[in-house]
């Protein structure tokens, strides 16, 4: 209907100053973001999160046997955020160490690498 | 992949909130969802520009959001209570959660009026307006900046802690991971154990009201009914993970999660929106408006003996492979007038097999299906046509959808402007969302009922 299209017209509004601040809000808060992706406004649906940039996921090929072996002696948590963190950086289509791809390792501060 | 972890510091929840907001033993009073509520609506934390969390209440939608979108913010006559469907309206207080006959629509021969709301959709709005004012009594009475805002003004108090109550409703998650050693309990549980989460999910409504947190961020997520694209949320001790499930996204493409596999109904009561068109791969319809009245008084005793009254579904072909189709207890149900008592019971009971009936039973109780589902379709070809119809005339749009505080406002600036239709007015844009979602819904219902019609014609 005419009326539909005039209410709920595309309109996005990346860069308005509530987004900016909720980043500086998360960033104080210890809140962690991909790099790839940010807040933004549409009058359709609100406040949502998109891809900044291109995003893709892409599993862990392999592990070393000998990574698996230090890790599985730790404890299961630690374990995991390891995984977590491996995943993180290895999460490129070539497979290859790619840190700037994903600069944020989710390693709660209160665990830190051993 | 991930794409976000937000640490428990950040979580509001009952302990964060201080106890020269509330004590300690009133929030134990309070249900955490009116307490939350309460705290955002009252306390300077997030009412002041300033505030402690402003930043972050600034990405949240506004009370004209909510008065445009969700149910619970409409007028009574908006909501369909002044409608031919409604036999019964709500008091303003001590009211109780109506049954499920409650909503019973007359038959389109006796009554050539439509309901703006389907009537499985007020039956939500009851239950969820009984929370509501539950809520809003207790925290009136209960806690000194709320009841210091009502005895200033009733109506901006009860604006605010409608803003706060929605504000939680639809962005709160469900955190039930046990809190760590060093930090206190919540209200005496402390051990609660869960794989993942979400926001809040009808069937845990009962039980997850003590787990409900408002998270930072992570409350930007939009829903998708989409399982495979949806990002996972999981949960720990050290808060909520987002992790990417699908191959790619494109740049600008907006990342969802799935709040639970939810009809659109739901969606609207709860959240203010429906997916369009066939994207809710969970939608239905509830039948029980149509099926009930048609029980008799001793059928219906026998269906809840064996817990069979009420819930009759007819899904939407996008949640069934493409075919529309009826839940087991609506042909559970419809055979309760076919067969002997004994006969039903022991159909139910599974000491007889549908094998074992008479071969017509399978096709008389698909008629009286398609008889049901024929009825539900009536009403809603009487909805859409006439919705058509007043999306014709903005003034009558308007007054039909507006509040009654605003309308005499709404309808002067549209006179004003009816040289200029295309310009829109605060006012005006209210009433057109709620117009064009309550359209959009009703538009669905005959979609799935004619999916199953046809279905069951050829």
């Amino acid at each position: 209907m005419a009326h539909d299209a005039e209410v709920y017209h595309e309109d996005h509004q990346p860069e308005t100053p509530a987004l900016d601040s909720i980043m500086q809000y998360a960033r104080a808060q210890g809140i962690q973001m991909h790099a790839s992706i940010s807040p933004y406004h549409s009058l359709k649906h609100g406040s949502g999160i998109r891809a900044a940039g291109p995003l893709e996921v892409c599993r862990i090929k392999s592990l070393s046997l000998y990574t698996l072996y230090t890790l599985a002696r730790l404890d299961s948590n630690l374990f995991i955020y390891h995984l977590l963190a491996v995943d993180a950086n290895q999460s490129s289509p070539s497979g290859q160490h790619e840190p700037d791809a994903c600069p944020t390792i989710f390693l709660p501060d209160s665990i830190g690498y051993p | 992949m991930n794409l976000m972890h937000v640490p428990r510091s950040s979580f509001l929840t009952p302990s964060a909130i201080p106890d020269s907001f509330c004590c300690s033993s009133t929030k134990n009073l309070l249900s955490i969802h009116g307490l939350l509520a309460a705290y955002v609506a009252y306390d300077e934390a997030f009412t002041s520009k300033s505030g402690k969390y402003a930043a972050w209440k600034a990405t949240w939608p506004s009370l004209d959001d909510f008065r445009a979108s969700l149910p619970l913010l409409w007028s009574d006559r908006c909501r369909g209570e002044c409608g031919p469907w409604r036999e019964k309206t709500l008091e303003l207080d001590g009211i109780s959660p109506s049954n499920s006959s409650e909503h019973v629509p007359k038959s389109s021969e006796e009554d050539a009026s439509f309901s703006f709301l389907p009537a499985s959709m007020l039956r939500m709005l009851d239950h969820q307006t009984f929370k509501y004012r539950q809520d809003f009594h207790m925290a009136i009475s209960l806690i000194p900046s709320a009841e210091n805002a009502y005895r200033q003004s009733p109506p901006h108090a009860q604006d605010s802690f409608k803003y706060g109550w929605c504000i939680v409703n639809t962005r709160c998650l469900y955190y039930d991971h046990p809190l760590s050693p060093n930090q206190s309990t919540q209200r005496g549980n402390d051990s609660y154990l869960a794989n993942d989460a979400s926001p809040i999910s009808p069937t845990r409504a009962a039980t997850s009201n003590h787990f409900m947190v408002l998270c930072p961020v992570i409350d930007l997520l939009n829903h998708t009914a989409n399982s495979t694209s949806a990002c996972k949320v999981t949960h720990n001790r050290y808060g909520f993970t987002v992790a990417a499930q699908a191959p790619a996204a494109a740049e600008d493409e907006e990342i969802f999660v799935c709040y639970g596999p939810h009809s659109n109904d739901f969606l609207f009561v709860e959240y203010g929106f429906v997916l369009p068109g066939e994207e809710n791969t969970h939608d239905s319809i509830s039948l029980d408006a149509v099926i009930l009245p048609t029980i008799n008084p001793e059928q219906r005793r026998r269906a809840d003996a064996k817990g069979y009254l009420g819930e009759y579904t007819l899904f939407s072909p996008a949640a069934n492979r493409g075919i529309g189709d009826v839940c087991w207890r609506t042909e559970v149900i419809a055979r309760i007038t076919i067969l002997a008592a004994e006969q039903w019971e022991g159909l139910v009971d599974g000491l007889l097999s549908e094998d074992e009936l008479e071969p017509d039973v399978e096709d008389k109780a698909n008629a009286l299906i398609r008889t049901w589902v024929g009825t539900m379709h009536k009403q809603a070809e009487r909805s859409v046509r006439a919705l058509q119809r007043i999306g014709e005339d903005q003034l009558e749009l308007t007054r039909l959808f507006g509040d009654d505080t605003n309308h005499t406002t709404a309808v002067s600036l549209m006179r004003n402007d009816r040289a200029e239709p295309t310009i829109i007015h605060g006012e005006t844009q209210i009433p057109r969302r709620r117009y064009a979602l309550v359209l959009e819904r009703w538009r669905q219902i005959l979609r799935i009922c004619q999916s199953y019609l046809c279905r069951d014609r050829s």
